[in-house]
């Protein structure tokens, strides 16, 4: 009774899914368990659960860095689990992911870091030129091109950092802890730029264990435990979200 | 696709200028294998040409019994320069051949002037034509020749001629060894320059390939810097073995049984298969640490 409009949305209309996922690292360690679940076209899902929750190992799965023990996952209705060596790349051509460390190659500025892609795609000089433009400019750094990463702030790096994942113009957008080294007006910032890029339409699924981010923003949040989803809402009151966070070991970060 | 290109390459520059130190060092030591192989493929090409060059020059030397008459002589060198074998046959009479030994005396010469009676034998000098003049076949004519009657002794420097040829076998045999192990040594050499500038890039590689860079983009540049490597210090030891080589022709003068061999550098298609050797080295050195860093 929770999600009445998701039940009746058509099955095309889902970006990502999960059917009975597990993922085993090793004999003793079950990094995830039976985890199924849909994402919508255009949704915009927090993903949350103590650290070794299993978060970023669901992630990694979403942009084939790991293979799936069990299960299947489908993104755009194509099963991603049977995808040769040559096809990942062009899978994570168009997922964009964001990491908490930010992942910035720390010799090249923020052009070329922004770049990569097209450049490894073969995309002319001057669409290249124009595309990394934009794509800095939605987040506000068009300003610092040629600056090297380290000469920018924590907040600046993750931006270059989006503007990366953006330049593909990915229909979905992967984030795993995203403002987990940024304060809370930073974290801010960047929320409100997730938000902006989930209104053009692309699909965000973002990790982060930040409480105050997941009780502000009303956004469905799904909640992993041990390997295993133990709540999937959209709809609660921020009380019952909150006590439901508490049980799964979520404390105040903000 | 030359976008592509153009990029890899400026990767490949980027990581050979990011990584200087390394790769010099690796650069100084391959050069130094191709210098050690050069050294010797240069030793082995001048001792065949030595060999080549003496049996050039290979002479017969045909000492009469004394006592053997002038007609006699004159018989013989009829029938000398009958055969199909010689090129010209020159007669050196008793007084001839003292009168050359005293020339060689010098000053010493009086130590034969109390002789009463010419000791040395008369003799005929033979040059072989150009086809014949190899160690078998004056071994050959050596010893038909030396059955002939009024013939005491036959002579051509077969010792020497003999210890020589087998000493450029085992130096041809020696270059194939050092070889062998100079090629272990550079591929070893490279691949893990390879994988050392691999594991400095490890963390870019992890960040390339999760923004979806394929297994091809990333080794591509390796390979072109393991290539580059290879030719570069290549030809490094080839330049380093010539100066070396022109340092040695001018220092060094050769002792006289040397003396009318001017030693040789390598010819061109040696100095080309050895930087060619190189290159392909290289690539193969780079090749060999990809896996390492193929799963991610």
């Amino acid at each position: 009774m929770r999600r009445p409009h998701r039940a009746m949305r058509k099955r095309d209309a889902d970006m990502i899914e999960l059917f009975h996922v597990g993922k085993k690292y090793s004999r003793e360690s079950q990094a995830l368990t039976d985890v199924s679940l849909k994402i919508g076209k255009g949704e915009f899902v927090f993903l949350t659960g103590a650290s070794g929750a299993g978060k970023t190992t669901l992630l990694k799965l979403l942009f084939a860095a790991e293979k799936p023990t069990s299960g299947s996952i489908l993104i755009n209705g194509r099963n991603i689990t049977r995808l040769s060596k040559n096809e990942i790349p062009l899978l994570r051509r168009n997922i964009g992911v964001v990491f908490q460390d930010f992942k910035l190659i720390h010799h090249w500025t923020v052009f070329q870091n922004v770049a990569f892609v097209l450049e490894i795609m073969g995309v002319p000089r001057n669409e290249l030129k124009k595309k990394v433009w934009h794509a800095l400019k939605m987040v506000r750094l068009h300003h610092k091109l040629d600056s090297y990463p380290l000469k920018l702030s924590g907040g600046e790096q993750q931006r270059v950092a989006i503007a990366r994942a953006l330049i593909t113009d990915p229909k979905i957008l992967l984030a795993d802890e995203p403002t987990g080294n940024l304060d809370s007006d930073i974290t801010r910032d960047i929320m409100r730029l997730f938000t902006e890029i989930n209104l053009k339409g692309a699909t965000m699924l973002i990790a982060t264990h930040d409480k105050g981010l997941l009780t502000s923003m009303s956004k469905r949040v799904i909640i992993l435990e041990k390997g295993r989803m133990i709540s999937d809402g959209s709809d609660e009151s921020s009380l019952i979200r909150a006590g439901r966070l508490a049980r799964a070991g979520i404390g105040g970060v903000a | 696709m030359i976008r592509k290109v153009k990029f890899l390459l400026k990767l490949a520059a980027s990581d050979l200028r990011g990584n200087a130190p390394v790769h010099l060092v690796a650069l100084a030591i391959i050069a130094a294998a191709f210098l050690t192989l050069g050294v010797f493929v240069l030793i082995a090409t001048n001792l065949r040409a030595l060999a080549s060059h003496w049996e050039e020059k290979i002479e017969v030397c045909l000492y009469l019994a004394d006592g053997t008459s002038e007609p006699e002589a004159q018989k013989m060198h009829a029938r000398l320069r009958a055969l199909p074998e010689i090129d010209s046959v020159e007669y050196i009479g008793k007084d001839r051949a003292l009168e050359d030994f005293k020339a060689m005396l010098g000053d010493e010469s009086d130590l034969i002037e109390g002789l009463d009676e010419n000791p040395l034998p008369s003799s005929f000098v033979i040059k072989l034509k150009r086809e014949f003049r190899s160690l078998d076949e004056v071994e050959g004519l050596a010893g038909r020749l030396g059955r002939w009657e009024g013939v005491a002794e036959v002579d051509y420097g077969a010792p020497l001629l003999e210890s020589f040829s087998s000493a450029v076998r085992l130096i041809q045999g020696a270059v194939l060894m050092v070889g062998g192990l100079i090629v272990v040594a550079v591929v070893f050499i490279i691949s893990n320059t390879v994988r050392l500038t691999m594991y400095s890039r490890k963390e870019e590689i992890g960040i390339m390939k999760l923004v979806g860079a394929s297994d091809a983009m990333i080794r591509a540049p390796f390979l072109l810097e393991g290539t580059l490597q290879g030719a570069a210090a290549s030809s490094l030891g080839v330049a380093a073995l010539w100066a070396l080589y022109a340092a040695a022709l001018s220092e060094i003068a050769l002792p006289g049984l040397l003396a009318t061999f001017t030693p040789r550098f390598l010819d061109g298609s040696a100095m080309a298969a050895i930087v060619a050797g190189g290159s392909i080295l290289g690539a193969a050195g780079s090749l060999t640490r990809f896996k390492d860093f193929a799963e991610e």
